[in-house]
């Protein structure tokens, strides 16, 4: 139990019991009458008053029920409560996980409140307990409120203040993102790191007490390492035994030979333990398609040696379908399950066209005779010369792809590349050390679309350059020398580079380089612009390339709801981060069309992480285990008790008031 | 029912003339009683009651040998020359009654609806009034009143009235008495007892209320003569009070003393007062019984005429 206001309670007592004990004490006011000798009733009474002043206080059942009223709304007004948890003094960091698992439905019993909801409700309770003072209190613990999903957010710095810290935490937003806390971890411990500038000591982190309620279904926990005299306590929120299945991802081509259809291809992720049957739904354009003819089967998740628990995955390719035009696809996991949001997954396929293809400085056979191989509008070879004049000139973008066969430029403008070898003269990848030799490859990304039907495990590379990759640069391909393939998306400018001459490898041997080539042609041409907006995920900005003259600009979010977008940049527009999954729409004016032109963005939210929506009994950290307790909210959450204390004091006062009539008015 | 009294009654209330003591219809019916007195007393002059003292009435009681020095008037010649010896004759004296009303006129008798003070002027007037009809010896005496300048008057008499052409002095002198002094009842008492002459009937007509006790006052009177009787006058509203709406929070100021006494009337304490009421009167009964003294409790509320003459007859104070 806890009191909120304790001194005020006090204060109340101590004014209101000395009046009441002194009017026992004094004499009452009381109705003169003369009577022939007070003899018999000296003998008699018993509240007799003397002369004096004072009297000797009776004790007597209304005195103590009086006093025990008062004591009884003194201690109403120190708003006693029954909590959770007891108070603590000092700082703590109240971590509250909002990112897309965080949204299901399972909070409480009744399954009306999802887990956000039922987690701020816990963490307001916790603040009340940890805070444990109103305005009369005294001391009261300092409170940060950080939320976090793909980023961390500060709702608020450590504030000692009750009501700033419960708005904050009312303040946090549902979103589709991803739950990272490594982000959270790292503001927190920034605020907390004392800088004494009169000591001439390095900065001290002082010790804080962490509070974190989620699912426990966390990217990056496996990165994180708590610090000496740091101590988590896990709320655990939500259900263990909520299942859920969803798309793990989404993908759509045109076949080779056949420009005016559309293959969709999806896969589906099963993370628990029971085989899972569904149905599955296109949609394009918003009108049903197709619904599969019969039930997916997906296995259940396995155990695997040194992967641990894998889940079950199956893949569905949908039957080609014409669509010469652009599209709007959508596949749905028919039937409920605890998450919603990865039961949908919906991409962009832009109009059926064919590339035009530059390679400047073709020296790898191989890599021309893939590309004259694809079906492609026209494939120019530019040697450097060509390729500087055209760059100086602008007529590099007559071109949908280039591709840098181990190019030495100095300039790219904006426009798509494909990069092998030498290290293109951008910003985010810089070259650095001697050439690694013998590499193999570590990791590869095999869910992004370049990397379809890629195996890239015999791959062998005599030699590569060593980069490392900025901000906006992905790597797609790992080895333990660093990056093999990274991807550059900024706007205007896109690239996949790959840090090594494929002459330099047996990749011209693999059937893995030719399938490579045309997925990476496809993916920044032809297909570029709608693949591209199809990997945006929640916590990503959408970035997309407008005509200079675009006006007027505003983006139609999921929920209907409609933004003005102001950019100074139209042909470098970003907007966002995006928050939740679904189609976002933008629409712009141009000068002389009084028509507004649209383009439609996915944001899908296909991670792993986020699919297994079980909450974690307990949170691995990379050295500590934390087990974690139920959050207490909603049917536990802890009770205000002065309610029911001024029952019970109105109670005491009906029977004072009935004693008193018993004595008084009687006879 | 009438209210608690708030104070002493009007002036305008009390009696006045003594048609206001005694009405011709009472003392009508007053003429046919007589005062009893539990013995026979010696009087001044011969009355109408016999005396213990044998002596010169005419009423024989007994012979006894003569001795030497006693009256040869009363030797029995005619049993002398039978007998040849000296006897006495031996008669019951007849003698008159010697009556004494003692009103208290102190303040706490001036309070009640009927006054207790003013119900004993007119009890006083009527047993006076049968005293002097049967040619009985009486006084009347007050204490605790004041004089004409308002001061104490301490013990006040009227003494040797006799027959019926007293009575309006009698009265005039109950009324001219003005109660509103404190206590005294010990004092008056010796007093009376210090002057008593001859013996006779004592009728004390008082509440008792003495904060300074009642016994030794008793003490003087009895078992020097006189048959005495404590009639103790009460109120209804001093026998019960919450009946007639006492109650609350209450600063009770003594009429006497002014003495005071912070009160929560409520009926624990309306309980406990009845209670030491029973208890106060059931002491002074004692108290008389153990001093062969008649003991009457007169509820002001009581009928006078009943009282004369049905209650007082019973308890045979009249006859």
């Amino acid at each position: 139990m806890t009191w909120l206001t304790p001194l005020f309670g006090g204060i109340v007592l101590a004014a209101v019991v000395p009046p009441l004990l002194a009017l026992y004490f004094l004499r009452l006011r009381r109705t003169r009458r003369v009577i022939p000798s007070t003899l018999l009733w000296k003998r008699s009474v018993e509240d007799l008053r003397a002369n004096a002043p004072f009297q000797r206080l009776r004790p007597t059942i209304l005195l103590l029920l009086q006093l025990l009223l008062l004591a009884l709304l003194a201690i109403a007004l120190m708003q006693p409560r029954f909590d959770g948890g007891e108070r603590r003094d000092g700082r703590t960091v109240l971590l509250i996980d909002n990112s897309a698992s965080m949204n299901v439905l399972d909070g409480d019993e009744t399954g009306n409140q999802s887990r956000l909801e039922f987690a701020k409700a816990s963490a307001i309770e916790r603040i009340e307990a940890l805070h444990g003072g109103g305005i009369f209190s005294g001391s009261a613990a300092e409170i940060m409120v950080v939320a976090f999903n793909d980023v961390a957010e500060i709702r608020t710095p450590f504030t000692d203040s009750r009501q700033a810290a419960i708005a904050a935490v009312e303040g946090i937003e549902p979103t589709d993102g991803r739950s990272f806390v490594g982000g959270g971890l790292q503001l927190a411990r920034a605020f907390l790191t004392v800088i004494d500038p009169d000591r001439q000591t390095g900065p001290v982190a002082a010790p804080a007490a962490l509070e974190l309620w989620s699912d426990g279904r966390i990217t990056d926990l496996g990165d994180q390492v708590l610090r000496a005299g740091e101590t988590i306590d896990y709320h655990r929120v939500g259900s263990m035994e909520t299942e859920n299945i969803g798309i793990a991802s989404i993908a759509a081509q045109r076949p080779y030979d056949a420009l005016g259809q559309v293959q969709v291809f999806v896969a589906i992720e099963n993370p628990t333990a029971a085989r899972r049957s569904v149905d599955l739904q296109l949609s394009v354009n918003g009108a049903v398609r197709s619904i599969t003819s019969r039930k997916v089967e997906i296995p259940p998740s396995q155990e695997k040696p040194g992967l641990g628990q894998v889940a079950g995955r199956k893949q569905f390719s949908f039957a080609p379908f014409d669509q010469e035009r652009d599209a709007i696809i959508e596949v749905l996991v028919l039937g409920e399950d605890g998450q919603p949001i990865d039961d949908v997954a919906a991409l962009i396929v832009p109009p059926a066209k064919r590339l035009r293809v530059a390679v400047v400085d073709a020296e790898s056979f191989v890599l021309r005779s893939i590309l004259e191989g694809m079906n492609l509008k026209s494939l120019d070879l530019l040697d450097l010369a060509d390729y500087e004049q055209l760059a100086e000139s602008g007529g590099l973008d007559a071109y949908d792809v280039i591709v840098l066969d181990d190019a030495a430029v100095t300039t790219m403008p904006p426009g798509r590349y494909l990069s092998f070898g030498r290290t293109p003269p951008i910003e985010g990848v810089t070259e650095f050390g001697n050439l690694a030799t013998g590499v193999i490859v570590r990791r590869s990304s095999e869910d992004h679309p370049i990397l379809r039907y890629v195996n890239l495990d015999e791959l062998y590379i005599s030699s590569m350059h060593k980069v490392t990759t900025g901000p906006g640069v992905t790597t797609l391909v790992e080895s333990g020398d660093g990056a093999l393939v990274v991807a550059l998306d900024r706007g205007p400018v896109q690239m996949i580079h790959v840090t090594f001459d494929p002459l330099d490898s047996n990749w011209p041997y693999l059937r893995s380089f030719v399938n490579f080539v045309p997925n990476a042609v496809e993916y920044l041409g032809g297909l570029g612009e709608a693949l591209a907006t199809t990997g945006i995920a929640p916590g990503e900005p959408i970035v997309t390339r407008l005509p200079d003259q675009a006006k007027e600009i505003r983006i139609r979010l999921p929920d209907g709801s409609e933004e003005s977008v102001e950019t100074g940049d139209p042909s470098n527009l970003a907007w966002g981060p995006v928050r939740r999954t679904g189609l976002y729409e933008l629409s712009w004016e141009e000068p002389g069309s009084s028509d507004r032109r649209q383009r439609v963005f996915a944001v899908n939210q296909l991670d792993a992480t986020e699919r297994r929506i079980d909450a974690a009994e307990s949170i691995d950290f990379s050295v500590d285990v934390i087990s974690g307790s139920a959050a207490k909210a909603g049917g536990t959450r802890w009770q205000d008790f002065w309610p029911w204390i001024l029952g019970v004091a109105l109670a005491l006062m009906i029977l004072e008031w009935w004693i008193w009539q018993r004595q008084s008015a009687a006879g | 029912m009438t209210r608690f009294p708030e104070g002493p009654p009007p002036a305008a209330s009390r009696p006045t003339k003594i048609d206001d003591l005694i009405d011709g219809r009472l003392m009508a019916r007053l003429d046919h009683l007589d005062v009893v007195s539990r013995k026979i007393f010696n009087g001044r002059v011969q009355g109408e009651r016999r005396s213990k003292r044998r002596g010169q009435s005419v009423e024989f009681a007994d012979f006894r040998p003569y001795v030497h020095g006693d009256d040869l008037r009363f030797v029995d010649w005619n049993i002398y020359g039978r007998l040849d010896r000296l006897f006495l004759k031996i008669f019951l004296e007849e003698e008159d009654l010697s009556m004494i009303v003692v009103v208290d006129a102190s303040s706490s008798m001036h309070w009640g609806d009927p006054a207790k003070f003013d119900y004993a002027r007119r009890l006083a007037m009527a047993l006076g009034y049968i005293g002097l009809v049967n040619q009985n010896r009486v006084s009347l005496a007050a204490f605790g009143g004041l004089d004409a300048e308002g001061e104490p008057a301490g013990l006040q008499r009227i003494s040797n009235l006799r027959g019926r052409r007293r009575t309006h002095e009698m009265g005039r002198w109950l009324l001219d008495i003005e109660p509103g002094g404190a206590g005294g009842f010990e004092d008056a008492m010796r007093r009376i007892a210090l002057t008593r002459q001859g013996r006779g009937v004592m009728i004390v007509l008082s509440d008792f209320f003495q904060k300074d006790g009642f016994e030794r006052g008793l003490r003087y009177v009895s078992g020097r003569g006189y048959d005495v009787h404590a009639m103790q006058i009460l109120a209804p509203q001093e026998i019960e009070p919450g009946r007639y709406g006492m109650s609350g929070d209450l600063r009770l100021v003594d009429l006497e003393d002014d003495d005071e006494a912070e009160v929560t009337v409520n009926a624990a304490v309306l309980r406990g007062y009845r209670e030491r009421l029973d208890a106060y009167c059931g002491a002074l009964r004692d108290h008389c019984i153990r001093r062969s003294i008649m003991h009457t409790l007169v509820d002001t509320s009581t009928d006078l005429d009943a009282l004369l003459l049905d209650y007082l007859r019973k308890r045979g104070l009249l006859r």
